[in-house]
């Protein structure tokens, strides 16, 4: 039976290409979409596991880039116990970079160009280690290295920087220090700068930072030490411990699969609809033969199942099809736009039971339709 | 006169059968009934419209009448569900069509095989059985060509030989020389006549082709949904054709 519905579908190629085809992109497009999505939790979460401690923002600030704290608060975190040292930081996004306008369109990508300025001789006290891990070329800043900066690899790459070139902020020349291998995208396109060279060109106010990072003595205490940040100066700060970070950020993401896969659900429905056409077509033009097959005893059920395994070889072979191409298109993101991403078992699984649920419930109709037929009246043609 | 000894394994009682057709009612049957008893070779001729396939479908288990009884082997069929009137047509009764009925994307050995499918014998016995019906209907040669590859007589024979391949004890062919020319449709006929004498297959033809009626050992004429003549022996020419 299994054979005979697998040959079925060659009857009208042309016909079942185009109901295999609707699934295929339907099941590809879920593949690529998720793998990006997968892509940029795995990004985002390598970025995260680097940092051990607890960030400080401002009260309801979206982002860093976004938030403004006094600079005395530096110190008044280090009071609290436990707290190994707060590093205040500005972040800035540059406008310019060597006279060319970035515009916004910069912040919109996975590897932003960003000014990231710090307190030196803070960071180095760091124990857990700070988000900058490995310098490349060159060497890393100092406290007394004004004018000088640190830069991601793919940022120096794009511009053909170089350990001694200069580079352009804001109208300000900096001599380029060292190159660092960032070890995720985000972190690519980063400036690393002492905090008063980044005040200078951000103008941020003398006694205004970004934010802290706080590092701590144990960094098991993450939890307890952000809930005694918040606690104590909940009227204008906020501290997120990186846990928490990867949360938000996971829900966020988990959204946006679920969005995904919605997406995927309505071309899913259009899959469905051409095949059920396909089948219900073909079910009618072999009303003959499934008069003859009820003829020589062959049950309701019977018949049932072979235009339901039809449906699911559409499935099956939609499914297959579509996780290949999705797997390719996936890489084409990755090589040509320069996407993260990440084709899991998981992923392929569900993509595959999917498209295999699709198959299923298209066939559903047409196979009551041909089990219902009358077969007195089906011998005859209908 | 009908037989009186020979087991009775169908029995018609008073059928009608009525369809409708928008707002018209159409009589296809108005109160038959027929025996068909073991070892007959009945062939059932009729102009078209007659009621003769709708008779046979009906004898077949493959339909219900609107009115009256139909018994096979003295028990009435009338009122069960569909699969156990499949059970009834997978174990008792073959179907041979004018239009042969036959998968186009199966070898001929295939479609003998497709009705054991859901039947629990080995794929084994069922191909041994297929392979030997197709032989003793000279298709040896045949077996793995597809449908659209033989010819018309061939065709037929490979919807025989689908017909047998559960062991049925009564066969039904509708029109089964409908498609082949004279010489095909003779060959047709005697290979069944040769299943009902050697193996004592029970056959029911319904055609409007009066030649076949020499065939017959029960020649049953039908004309607007009504009996004419039942005859045993002697030959009548059909008045209306």
């Amino acid at each position: 039976m299994i054979k005979l519905s697998f040959f079925n579908l060659f009857r009208r190629k042309t016909r079942t290409a185009l109901a295999l085809l609707g699934i295929v992109i339907g099941v590809a497009a879920m593949t690529s979409m998720v793998s990006v999505v997968d892509g940029m939790y795995l990004e985002f979460s390598e970025v995260i596991s680097q940092f051990q401690g607890v960030m400080v923002l401002e009260k309801d600030s979206m982002d860093q880039v976004f938030s403004q704290v006094d600079a005395s608060f530096g110190s008044k975190i280090e009071s609290i116990n436990g707290v190994n040292v707060a590093v205040p930081e500005i972040w800035h996004l540059p406008s310019e970079i060597d006279g060319d306008s970035l515009g916004v369109g910069g912040m919109m990508t996975l590897s932003p160009i960003m000014v990231y300025g710090m307190d030196m001789d803070k960071y180095n006290k760091m124990r857990g280690g700070g988000w900058i891990v490995r310098i490349d070329r060159g060497s890393a800043i100092t406290s007394n290295d004004k004018g000088q900066v640190v830069l991601g690899d793919k940022l120096a790459d794009d511009y053909d920087k170089f350990v001694g070139s200069t580079i352009k902020l804001e109208g300000k020349k900096f001599r380029i220090k060292g190159i660092f291998e960032a070890e995720s995208a985000m972190m690519e396109g980063i400036v690393v700068m002492n905090l008063s060279d980044a005040r200078e060109i951000s103008g941020f106010d003398e006694d205004k930072v970004s934010s802290f990072t706080v590092d701590l003595i144990d960094p098991a205490q993450d939890g307890k030490i952000a809930s005694m940040i918040n606690f104590r100066f909940g009227d204008d700060l906020e501290a997120t411990t990186s846990s928490d970070l990867s949360e938000q950020f996971g829900d966020i993401l988990g959204d946006f699969r679920l969005l995904v896969f919605l997406v995927a659900g309505i071309s899913a429905v259009v899959a469905g609809i051409g095949i059920i056409n396909t089948i219900l077509m073909s079910v009618l033009e072999r009303t003959r033969e499934i008069g003859a097959l009820k003829a020589v005893g062959w049950t309701n059920s019977n018949v049932m199942r072979m235009i339901l395994y039809e449906s699911i070889f559409i499935g099956i072979m939609g499914g297959v099809i579509g996780i290949i191409l999705g797997i390719i298109v996936s890489h084409l993101f990755e090589s040509a736009v320069g996407l993260n991403t990440e084709v899991t078992i998981w992923l392929i699984l569900q993509a595959f039971m999917f498209a295999l649920f699709v198959g299923l419930i298209a066939g559903i109709y047409p196979a009551i339709r041909a089990a219902k037929m009358n077969p007195a009246e089906a011998v005859r043609g209908g | 006169m009908v037989k009186t000894t020979a087991k009775i394994l169908i029995s018609a009682k008073n059928i009608t059968k009525n369809y409708e057709l928008g707002r018209t009612v159409v009589h296809a049957l108005r109160g038959v009934s027929l025996d068909v008893e073991k070892g007959d070779f009945i062939v059932i001729v009729g102009p078209s419209g007659s009621g003769k396939s709708t008779l046979m479908h009906i004898l077949g288990a493959l339909d219900r009448p609107s009115d009256g009884d139909v018994f096979i082997d003295g028990k009435s069929i009338t009122k069960l569900d569909e699969w156990h009137l499949a059970m009834i047509r997978r174990k008792k009764i073959g179907f041979i069509f004018q239009t042969f009925n036959l998968i186009p994307t199966l070898t001929a050995l295939e479609n003998v095989v497709i009705p054991t499918e859901p039947v629990p014998i080995s794929k084994e016995d069922a191909v041994a059985k297929a392979k030997k019906l197709l032989r003793d209907l000279g298709l040896e040669e045949r077996m793995n060509h597809r449908p659209s590859e033989l010819s018309g007589g061939e065709r037929q024979r490979v919807s025989i030989a689908r017909s047998l391949i559960n062991d049925p004890e009564i066969i039904f062919a509708d029109e089964p020389t409908g498609n082949l020319d004279s010489v095909t449709g003779n060959k047709i006929v005697e290979s069944m006549r040769n299943l009902n004498k050697h193996h004592g297959k029970t056959f029911v033809i319904v055609t409007h082709n009066e030649s076949l009626l020499k065939f017959a050992t029960k020649k049953v004429f039908i004309k607007d949904g009504k009996i004419e003549t039942k005859s045993n022996n002697n030959v009548r020419k059909y008045a209306s054709d």
